[in-house]
């Protein structure tokens, strides 16, 4: 079964770590990578820049309007994700407990949904 | 003939182990269902004209295999696989060991971490424990429709979230199991406590829990947890008829005459924990929970309770959860033991403490409203609260959907202020 894990974390909190701190967690990450890539589950997975790049689009009686930022303020901003081909829900969520931010900030893990044909 | 009665229960006792069965055969609930259902007709005719077979599990399981059977050919399963299927035929002893792990695995399942407590504890209840869809929407008071809707829900959750149909392994064990008992003590104090009707207590929600307890014992000997649980759960029921007046008015605790306590149930409760702690293992949740209703069991009178050491319990307990919005109940059960041993600032202060994660939940204000009360009568000023007794008992009487709570804070409210003239 496919699915996706959803990274959140409080993004003021992780831009003030220091360079040498974010190194250490690329590191971690890099090391996650490898074991899901090694062990033939990984499909996709990327970190996602700060909310403050980010545009919502929304149409409304036919009008395109873009927003600055995010949908919702929340305490807990998506900073990446991976798609992970697992055997069921307790191996994905063994793997979402691998995953660094797990510590700190919280993984969402949810099943793509399966498209007929 | 057999006793339709004596049936009905030989049946419910076997309903969980057959529809595991039937589940990891069929790889989904709702098909599995559909055919215990139809199992569980057939033997309660054929065992009502005919007797009871003489092995009424095999009977169950051979009927299950063969509409099984039929079933998946009927869904063209490939005929490699049927014959997998076929080829397992355990007899006598080997079956019991057999489908008990299929009842495991439905355990496992119910009560798996990424379903909420409400669905565990009624998903437990249908179908570990064989309770009809009625029965089930009864112990939760919501229509047999919205329960059906709530197992409906849960039931896609598992196939779409890919909840594996599968005992746990290695380290996760302990964590599940523990996720498992949760569940069931949840059960408990759910007819324990009814949260909302017309009596305090519901008795056959709780004998249903102790049934699991019970079934989990058999099912984990040896296991410290396990039989805490079990313990735990007796010797909170053995003060099931002193916990109410005759009109149905709960009692608390230091009010109970504790004659009415059932005694034999206190020293099965007693023995059972021995047994636990005879095993030496690493002190956890339900044992000390259950240590804690020990101490309370075995005192002459509220007032003869030993405190001090009810007190050093609860510092080891809170020392396992160390979050406290996860423990905030045996927070306030602690702040209350705090005041029985006199130290009534300490008490309130941890009380206000707390007030955030419980401002909806009455106990709440019962117990500021007699540690306030206490520290008065001590003499002690205690720190000063910003609402009196009586408006946290006014509080508490607005939050409560349980007569039984209800007709008692009637009565304490009236009591203090005929007291106060």
């Amino acid at each position: 079964m496919r699915y996706i894990f959803l990274i959140y974390e409080n993004e003021v909190i992780a831009a003030q770590r220091t360079e040498q701190e974010q190194m250490a967690v690329y590191e971690r990450y890099f090391t996650f990578t490898e074991l899901v890539r090694s062990e033939g589950v990984y499909e996709a997975g990327d970190p996602l820049e700060e909310t403050a790049t980010s545009t919502t689009v929304r149409i409304r009686e036919g009008s395109i309007l873009n927003t600055d930022g995010p949908f919702a303020e929340t305490k807990e901003q998506l900073g990446g994700y991976y798609i992970l081909d697992c055997a069921d829900l307790d191996q994905a969520l063994a793997y979402a407990a691998k995953i660094p931010t797990a510590e700190h900030g919280s993984i969402e893990v949810r099943p793509i949904m399966q498209l007929p044909g | 003939m057999a006793e339709p009665g004596k049936i009905e229960d030989l049946i419910k006792s076997h309903a969980g182990k057959i529809l595991g069965y039937l589940i990891r055969l069929l790889g989904n609930f709702d098909d599995a269902e559909d055919l215990h259902q139809e199992v569980l007709l057939k033997a309660l005719v054929h065992w009502r004209a005919q007797g009871l077979p003489q092995e009424p599990l095999a009977w169950l399981f051979m009927t299950a295999k063969n509409l099984a059977i039929d079933h998946l050919r009927r869904h063209q399963t490939a005929e490699k696989n049927l014959q997998k299927l076929q080829i397992e035929s355990p007899q006598g002893d080997e079956l019991t060991g057999y489908l008990e792990d299929d009842l495991l695995r439905l355990i496992f399942t119910c009560s798996h971490p990424s379903l909420n407590d409400e669905t565990r504890v009624s998903l437990t209840l249908r179908s570990v424990a064989g309770l009809r869809l009625s029965e089930v929407a009864n112990a939760f008071l919501v229509s047999p429709s919205t329960m059906e809707q709530r197992l409906v829900r849960a039931k896609r959750k598992i196939k779409l979230a890919g909840i594996p149909f599968e005992i746990p392994t290695g380290q996760q064990i302990a964590v599940r199991l523990h996720g498992v008992l949760q569940t069931v003590y949840l059960l408990f104090n759910e007819g324990y406590s009814a949260s909302s009707g017309a009596s305090l207590v519901n008795v056959s929600i709780c004998d249903e829990a102790l049934g699991l307890g019970k079934l989990l014992v058999d099912l984990f000997p040896g296991n410290a947890e396990v039989l805490a649980l079990l313990a735990l759960m007796l010797l909170q029921d053995s003060r099931r008829d002193a916990r109410s007046t005759d009109t149905g008015a709960l009692v608390l605790l230091k009010d109970q005459n504790r004659t009415n306590w059932n005694h034999d149930q206190i020293k099965l409760g007693l023995e059972i924990l021995d047994q636990s702690l005879g095993l030496k293992q690493r002190p956890a949740f339900f044992q000390l929970q259950a240590t804690i209703a020990a101490l309370h069991a075995q005192a002459e009178s509220f007032e003869k309770t030993d405190w001090a050491e009810i007190g050093l319990v609860y510092q080891v307990l809170l020392k396992h959860v160390p979050v406290k919005s996860d423990a905030v109940v045996i927070w306030l059960n602690y702040a209350v033991v705090l005041a029985m041993q006199g130290q009534f600032q300490e008490g309130l202060s941890l009380l206000t403490e707390l007030q955030p994660g419980l401002l909806n939940y009455h106990p709440y204000y019962l117990a500021r409203a007699e540690l306030q009360l206490m520290a008065t009568e001590a003499g002690d000023p205690g720190i000063s609260i910003d609402t009196s007794p009586e408006e946290d008992l006014e509080k508490a009487l607005s939050l409560t959907r349980n007569d039984a709570e209800r007709q008692y804070l009637q009565a304490r409210l009236k009591q203090i202020r005929q007291k106060k003239g």
